[in-house]
């Protein structure tokens, strides 16, 4: 990384920009502004209309289809009587809650730890980000017989004197054990994005801090933190976008159980899809997970981007 | 931790693929696949004459050629066998076949047989999806293209074949079940090893006493099953008390879960695991290692196996007859692929074509069965894998007979329901849950419930 | 950098063995594919049970999995899922900045309702609709094309976002006087933000090429024809046997090939992604 003398004078426009952001323009610039903006965000809609909206319509669509041939609510009203389902609906926001802060926290820690100057810094960057190139179904493999009751995890238990578990047949374990199989896939991905925010804090803010007396947690706490804001948001959401999509552990690794205490949404959805061909009831899933997701990230943005509005 | 070799070796590797890259592009034409020809072992010295001269054919065959297109399962090298055979015995069709992975199968089929695409013309039908399947009308009615194929194929499979009095699909594979053992473990143990004879199978019982020996005297594990918490490896247990399959009804929509027979077969089952002679937490691709290491005693399993297993040279092992319940029938379960042809196939006539090369007749159906030891379905060929299979090992004398017995009076076919791929999901988690400690027959219970929940849907 | 607080002995003797110790955690997993890659095929599953040593020093190597891997479809399928990526990471990269830059740097009446629409909208699981969706390819006769691969792929509101989140870092200043100087909002767009944004072009890029990269569901629905074929799904086409045969040798020697690529190419990025936008505005 280099740092070299031409570099101030922007980080001082970059301060300043932030208050500039909310600024009110004139009219005229802002209608200007307003067809340039439709020029240049015409093929991002179209694309997400076509392989997106669209597709989504036509799944809200087919929800309300049923198997008999009608029209109605009788989806809805199928899964809202299924004890399965609701079960799935509980058993996806536990993980949910559990797994993000879990793996925001982790990814902060790593990015933290591997943006030190340690020796063959790069390595251990690339180490981490590795798992994510690694196709998933061959991740959860890996990690399904890691965690077999005879499997190696178990062997160095028992080795150092500690009692083995049986990870992803117990109901209390099995949480643990997906949430570190999908931090093993994630954490490096997340960390990346967020070393990238961490780079572009200023310098002499931390020297600036340092020269007040600001030790390290304050530093992290008043400087790190709020100009990372952004990045943590990014993280966030998409963080929490894979882990409400993921299946494809639980269909490897768990299959749901046991029990159900894994039964993940898109587990249930993509057995309904591809496996039962009952597209019309995984249309609705699909309706309730998009509003329940929504939901999530709605809130996550009201709590992290407060100064962002217009 | 070495870095510098690692990397060189990535660095080689990646270059080799831009290379291959660089030069695969204009390589269309897949005539080049000749040298995976004696990379399989596929020990099948009858059908590889007929692939040989294919190449040089090939060409030549000009005028109105017609490709089929045929979707299956396995990796496209195995089926290398047949396509050539089929193609060196005729010069008019060729065929393009496309590999499908298995959990994908029933999804690529909706999209494409049920959206009209024509582009598949034969695809691979698993059995008892079968119902399911015609109910959706992804399969073209094959009554008037089939003389009678009693006879030809083993009962239980033209069984699921039919539905309504017509024929919908062939049977292409059908399955068995053998009792495999370590010999070196049983001889460790001083278990004199299992009969192969049909009349002197020993019961469920019997063989956890053996594996329980078996364990104390030093193996790692008493018993392992094959396709482990599945329901076609299980479904022998529950039928042979008299359990029934689990479903019943006239259309197959009722299920029946809590009946003597199932519970006691479960609990039995169940007790294996709990008694920790077989391992819990293993999935059903992770079994066949654990034999093939000399870890377990005793493996029900299919005889596809064999090739594998006679390949390692340091495992000896033997089979027997699949075992029964000391106060019930000796079943084993069955049945496997069928081939079925896209109704809306413009190319009807070669697909029915290729369908009867492969289900009824000898050569097509051991081409067929060179590359995958599942047992094929045609029944005059079958003996003759049967028998390539038991000349592997010595100690395999008498399998032959053996399978053919039991594919001809103890297989009982999966349940016959529409509702099939729902049942086999439930009962997969449920006794996968069971496996894992969970009380038999409160689980039942619930597996029960999730059926008839389910089938609300159909 | 926060780092300045921290002590030279704390760096030496409490965070380097950390990381260390962090990297096998990651590394563990890693090494164990990567070694099944090149080890023949029974004693992948061999050392488990009881725990031996060679479970993670293997005692035999051997190419023979990636010759076997070879012979079949393999490498053309490889060579697909890198167009496929690679086109959509450039088109992508164009289609997101160029929206990037109207969410940012322009003033407009629902800025933030469209870029809520644009990320949330993007957020429908991939997965979920490529039924009705490869209907639709179907009807537009787009199956078993290139385009159908790719299409889905170049709009991306994770991408948009990344983008988004870093040009609001960028001064108005910067752009008014560029402004001034008579440059249009494209010129502004290509010679004052680009080459300012590497990092977070890196970081979007990232997004698009991971999307294509994990790919599989969707060109296993669109596409029919062995030529189009991308790796994870004839990956999974050697899983598919697993009822009656497994090569696990065949699946890790391919995994080994579909991860190494894009680990290089991380490596090849990271000196440019690990930039400050500070520093990045040297050049």
């Amino acid at each position: 990384m280099t740092i070299g003398h031409v570099e101030n004078p922007l980080v001082r426009h970059r301060r300043r920009a932030t208050a500039s952001d909310g600024r009110r323009r004139t009219f005229r610039h802002r209608h200007r502004d307003l067809l340039v903006a439709i020029a240049l965000l015409s093929p991002l809609i179209i694309a997400l209309i076509l392989f997106r909206l669209l597709p989504v319509a036509q799944a809200a669509i087919a929800s309300f289809q049923l198997p008999d041939g009608g029209t109605g609510l009788g989806n809805y009203r199928f899964m809202l009587d299924s004890p399965q389902f609701r079960n799935t609906v509980s058993v996806t926001l536990w993980f949910n809650l559990l797994i993000n802060p879990i793996q925001i926290v982790l990814s902060l820690a790593l990015a933290l730890l591997l943006t030190q100057r340690l020796p063959a810094n790069r390595i251990w960057q690339t180490l981490a980000f590795a798992p994510t190139a690694i196709p998933i179904a061959v991740s959860a493999i890996v990690w399904r017989v890691a965690f077999r009751p005879d499997g190696p995890i178990n062997a160095v238990l028992a080795s150092l004197g500690l009692p083995t578990q049986d990870w992803l047949i117990t109901e209390s374990l099995v949480f643990p054990s997906l949430i570190t199989m999908a931090s093993w896939v994630g954490v490096g991905y997340w960390m990346i994005f967020l070393i990238a925010g961490l780079r572009d804090i200023p310098t002499d803010l931390y020297e600036a801090a340092a020269l007040d007396g600001a030790g390290w947690w304050r530093s992290f706490f008043h400087i790190t933190l709020p100009l990372l804001r952004r990045q943590l948001t990014f993280v966030l959401v998409a963080d929490t976008v894979v882990n409400f999509l993921m299946f494809a552990p639980v269909q490897i690794m768990t299959g749901g159980g046991p029990n159900g205490a894994t039964d993940l949404i898109m587990w249930e959805t993509y057995q309904q899809a591809y496996r039962f061909d009952d597209y019309s009831l995984a249309a609705a899933q699909i309706v309730v997970v998009m509003t329940i997701m929504l939901i999530v990230v709605a809130v996550q943005f009201a709590l992290l981007q407060p100064k962002e509005r217009l | 931790m070495s870095r510098p070799k690692p990397l060189k070796i990535l660095a080689l590797l990646l270059s080799l693929v831009l290379v291959l890259a660089a030069c695969g592009g204009d390589a269309e034409d897949e005539t080049g696949d000749a040298p995976a020809a004696d990379e399989e072992p596929t020990d099948n010295d009858a059908v590889d004459d007929s692939g040989a001269d294919a190449q040089e054919t090939e060409e030549a065959a000009s005028g109105e050629t017609v490709e089929i297109s045929f979707v299956g399962t396995q990796p496209p090298e195995l089926l290398e066998p047949v396509v050539e055979a089929f193609e060196s015995s005729q010069d008019r069709i060729t065929v393009n076949y496309e590999s499908v992975p298995f959990e994908e199968l029933s999804a690529v089929i909706a999209q494409r047989v049920g959206g009209a695409t024509s582009d598949i013309d034969v695809y691979y039908a698993d059995a008892p999806r079968n119902p399911s399947i015609v109910d959706q009308g992804y399969a073209l009615e094959l009554t008037e293209y089939f003389d009678d194929l009693q006879g030809v194929v083993p009962e239980a499979g033209l069984e699921t074949a039919t539905i309504d009095g017509k024929l919908w699909t062939v049977p292409m594979r059908t399955s068995t079940q053998i009792l495999y053992y370590n010999i070196d473990l049983l001889e460790q143990a001083g278990i004199e090893p299992p009969s192969m004879d049909p009349e002197e199978r020993i019961t469920w019982e019997e063989l956890a006493d053996l594996a329980r020996q078996a364990q104390e005297a030093g193996a790692e594990w008493g018993y392992i099953d094959d396709q482990v918490s599945r329901y076609y490896q299980f479904q022998p247990l529950p039928e042979s008390l008299g359990g029934g399959s689990g479903l019943t009804g006239e259309e197959g929509l009722q299920p029946d879960l809590m009946n003597d027979g199932w519970l006691q077969a479960t609990e039995f089952w169940a007790g294996l695991y709990e008694e920790g002679l077989a391992p819990r937490g293993v999935a059903p691709d992770e079994t066949k290692p654990i034999f093939v290491n000399g870890n377990a005693a005793f493996m029900p399993g299919g005889p596809w196996w064999i090739p594998v297993f006679a390949e390692e040279e340091d495992l000896n092992f033997g089979v027997a007859a699949f075992p029964y319940f000391a106060d019930g029938e000796p079943v084993t379960p069955t049945d496997s692929e069928h081939l079925a042809v896209d109704p809306n196939s413009e190319h009807i006539e070669e697909a029915v074509e290729f369908v009867k090369f492969v289900t009824t007749t000898k050569d097509g159906a051991l081409a067929m069965a060179s590359g995958l030891a599942v047992p094929t379905a045609n029944l005059e060929a079958l003996p003759v894998q049967l028998a390539e299979l038991e000349s592997m090992r010595p100690e395999l004398e008498g399998f032959a007979d053996l399978a053919m017995y039991e594919i001809e009076n103890t297989a009982v076919p999966r349940p016959f329901s529409v509702g099939y791929v729902q049942f086999e999901e439930v009962m997969n988690t449920s006794l996968e849950d069971i496996r894992s400690g969970t009380d038999p027959q409160e689980r039942l219970q619930q597996a029960e419930e999730e059926i008839e929940s389910a089938f609300q849907r159909l | 950098m926060l780092d300045r607080h921290v002590p030279e002995w704390i760096r030496l003797w409490v965070l380097t063995p950390m990381a260390v110790i962090v990297s096998g955690f990651f590394l563990l997993p890693l090494w164990w594919i990567v070694i099944s890659a090149f080890r023949p095929e029974r004693d992948i599953f061999r050392y488990l049970s009881p725990l031996d040593p060679r479970v993670l020093i293997p005692d035999r190597v051997t190419l023979e999995n990636f010759a076997t891997l070879f012979e079949g479809q393999f490498l053309r399928a490889t060579v697909n899922s890198l167009v496929v990526a690679g086109v959509t990471v450039v088109a992508g990269l164009v289609i997101c900045s160029l929206a990037a830059y109207a969410l940012s740097a322009l003033q407009f009446r629902g800025r933030e309702v469209v870029f809520a629409i644009v990320v949330v909208g993007f957020l429908v699981p991939f997965d979920a609709v490529a039924i009705p969706l490869g209907e639709t390819f179907q009807d537009w006769g787009l199956r078993n094309t290139y385009a159908a691969l790719i299409l889905p792929g170049v709009g991306n509101g994770l991408a948009v976002f990344a983008i988004r989140q870093f040009f609001l870092g960028i001064p108005d200043e910067l752009r008014e006087a560029a402004r001034v100087d008579g440059a249009g909002p494209l010129r502004v767009l290509f010679h004052i933000y680009l080459p300012l944004s590497r990092p977070a072009l890196i970081g979007a890029g990232l997004v698009l090429f991971v999307f294509q990269w994990q790919a599989y569901l969707w060109p296993l629905i669109v596409v029919s024809d062995v030529e189009l074929q991308v790796g994870p799904v004839v990956l999974a086409q050697l899983q598919g046997q697993a009822e009656y045969g497994f090569d696990p040798g065949q699946i890790f020697a391919g995994t080994f090939v579909l991860a190494v690529i894009p680990v290089l190419a991380l490596l090849r990025f990271q000196r440019y992604f690990t930039q400050s936008l500070a520093s990045s505005g040297i050049d």
